[in-house]
């Protein structure tokens, strides 16, 4: 990152008078030294040294310093900081804003997003711009040889552009593609000394992943099946698959076993419908121990009445799992008109309650809340009192059209 | 005198010399931290004193006291992790200082501690906070201030911080 500076310069520097001082340093000494508070120093560093500071910040934050003086301008263009857009942040309609949104991310690294680019319904989506074009221009193969992360969510990207990351940035660790609807055949082959994590999630085209790269600790696929994408990943530890693939993890394991047993975490995002009807029906044939696996985590989308327990067999695989953990998301429709909920006491769980019920009561027509008596939780009456209003109104906002919010 | 420490120690110790011209002799084992010292060591070209013409008194001092905190015999984790929390805590002038000197000393974790923790101090802030910081005078006019902003303004959005702290 920053280079060094020539030893042998040092040594022909003439050798001034010594004069002696007590050599061992003992810790009194140290803070008896005042800085003078006069003399600055940032002047006097070299240009990589700044760029070594702002690399820790974000490439945002470190944007803002082009405005501290003429040094400044360009130095954060030079940071090894990270590549991300981000695309997911569906409270703003403004359509300003998602334009402002777009030359964000082009500014940043000179390139054009908004060319090509168009809106799918619902929800803002970019094409990642011609890589050819692109790499074509200087700006860009600077910028590359910095790079630690790349951060692709909700854009367009051909696998085009991924394999052009990966083979021009050489320091490139973490790679994520999410939301891609045009990546189909991706390569994540080569020399990749520094590639740790790859992620590749919920781009619904992919036909094909080939993965092979020696370091590779962390990998993520979420998405429609595929062959599997490696042979052997002597580094692979954490792995979290979800969608479809997850299907064939977990009844074609034998598909798995070559990177199976290694894993010390796993991560499974079950999709909701495709698994269920198997799920419960029976267990996988011969699913192979997970020799190594300590961490296990389970994303599940549950109807109520579905019962975690066919997951049981995972556990039961695992010998020295030390951490299980299912995070459940309640699906499906509340069919009441009227949902009632007594002995509100103000408090965050009770608030999050009504609002889930909001949330799935389509057909709901009233929603009584009523408070209880006792609001020990909540020590000054008063307090409790202003709280529940404020949770009230919100819920308020929530109804369904036509629902009213009584308060008793 | 110093010839005779020299001879007697040489295999264990070595003898860093600051720009002040203060002599510092420091346990061999402890100093090659610094790549810079450790290929002075393996050229042998240390059985002299080794003359840091870039690095002042009172910055190596702050060097040799992290070097052997950090020293792989001496500390344990949670000792190394409060000493360098407590070492970033000095004042901004220090910290670019050492990170100079750990630059030219190629200590790179001494390095990475200084930059992260000058970048701490400047973040979210605002271009003025900045300067202010570092005593930095702006060279900007007006008008191309205006033309940095209308250029990046998304490097200015959200909520900057115009304290010092």
């Amino acid at each position: 990152m920053v280079s060094l500076h020539c030893v042998c310069v040092d040594r022909l520097q003439p050798h001034f008078s010594v004069h002696f001082r007590e050599n061992k340093v003992s810790s009194g000494d140290l803070h008896n030294i005042e800085v003078d508070p006069v003399e600055y120093k940032i002047d006097a560093l070299s240009d990589e040294l700044l760029v070594a500071i702002l690399s820790y910040l974000s490439v945002k934050k470190a944007a803002t310093t082009c405005l501290v003086s003429r040094r400044w301008r360009y130095l954060w263009q030079y940071t090894s900081g990270c590549l991300e857009i981000y695309d997911r942040d569906k409270r703003t309609r403004d359509p300003n804003v998602e334009h402002e949104f777009v030359k964000l991310e082009v500014k940043v690294f000179e390139l054009n997003l908004a060319t090509g680019g168009g809106f799918v319904v619902g929800l803002r989506y970019y094409h990642f711009p011609d890589i050819e074009k692109l790499s074509s221009k200087l700006k860009i193969s600077r910028f590359c040889c910095n790079l630690k992360s790349l951060n692709l969510v909700n854009i367009g990207v051909k696998e085009e552009v991924v394999h052009f990351f990966l083979s021009n940035c050489p320091c490139l660790e973490k790679v994520r593609v999410s939301g891609s609807k045009c990546l189909q055949n991706l390569k994540v082959t080569g020399p990749l000394p520094s590639l740790k994590f790859v992620e590749l999630s919920w781009c619904y085209n992919v036909e094909s992943l080939e993965v092979d790269a020696s370091n590779l600790e962390s990998f993520t696929y979420i998405g429609p099946y595929i062959l599997v994408p490696f042979e052997n990943l002597p580094k692979l530890s954490e792995l979290s698959i979800g969608h479809q693939y997850c299907h064939s993890f977990i009844f074609d394991a034998d598909k798995h076993t070559r990177y199976s047993s290694k894993l010390r975490k796993l991560r499974l995002i079950v999709p909701p419908q495709a698994l269920w009807s198997r799920l419960t029906s029976s267990y996988p044939d011969n699913f192979p121990r997970l020799d190594n696996l300590k961490v296990l985590e389970l994303d599940l989308m549950l109807k109520a009445c579905e019962s975690l327990l066919f997951f049981t067999f995972l556990v039961n695989a695992s010998p020295l799992l030390s951490n299980f953990t299912a995070r459940i998301q309640y699906t499906g429709v509340l069919a009441e008109e009227v949902v009632k909920i007594i002995g509100l006491t103000g408090c965050r769980s009770d608030f999050n309650l009504a609002l889930h019920l909001l949330g799935i009561g389509e057909s709901l027509k009233e929603m009584i809340l009523q408070p209880t008596n006792e609001r020990h939780h909540y020590k000054v009456k008063e307090m409790a009192a202003t709280l529940m209003e404020k949770q009230s109104k919100q819920l308020e906002q929530r109804l369904p059209p036509g629902a009213k919010l009584v308060m008793l | 005198m110093a010839e005779a420490s020299s001879s007697i120690t040489e295999k264990f110790f070595l003898t860093l010399k600051s720009s002040d011209g203060d002599e510092f002799v420091l346990e061999e084992s402890i100093a090659i931290q610094s790549i810079t010292i450790k290929n002075m060591v393996e050229d042998g070209c240390s059985s002299s004193v080794i003359p840091l013409s870039k690095v002042d008194t009172e910055t190596l001092i702050k060097v040799i006291e992290y070097m052997k905190m950090h020293s792989s015999t001496s500390s344990n984790e949670e000792e190394i992790e409060n000493f360098d929390k407590k070492f970033v805590s000095n004042s901004i002038n220090t910290i670019l200082n050492i990170l100079e000197a750990a630059n030219f000393l190629d200590i790179n974790n001494l390095l990475e501690l200084c930059a992260e923790a000058v970048a701490n101090r400047i973040k979210n802030k605002t271009p003025e906070a900045v300067r202010k910081i570092f005593n930095i005078t702006s060279d900007f006019t007006p008008e191309e201030e205006a033309e940095i902003r209308n250029e990046t303004p998304w490097a200015f959005e959200g909520n900057l911080d115009h304290s010092l702290d």
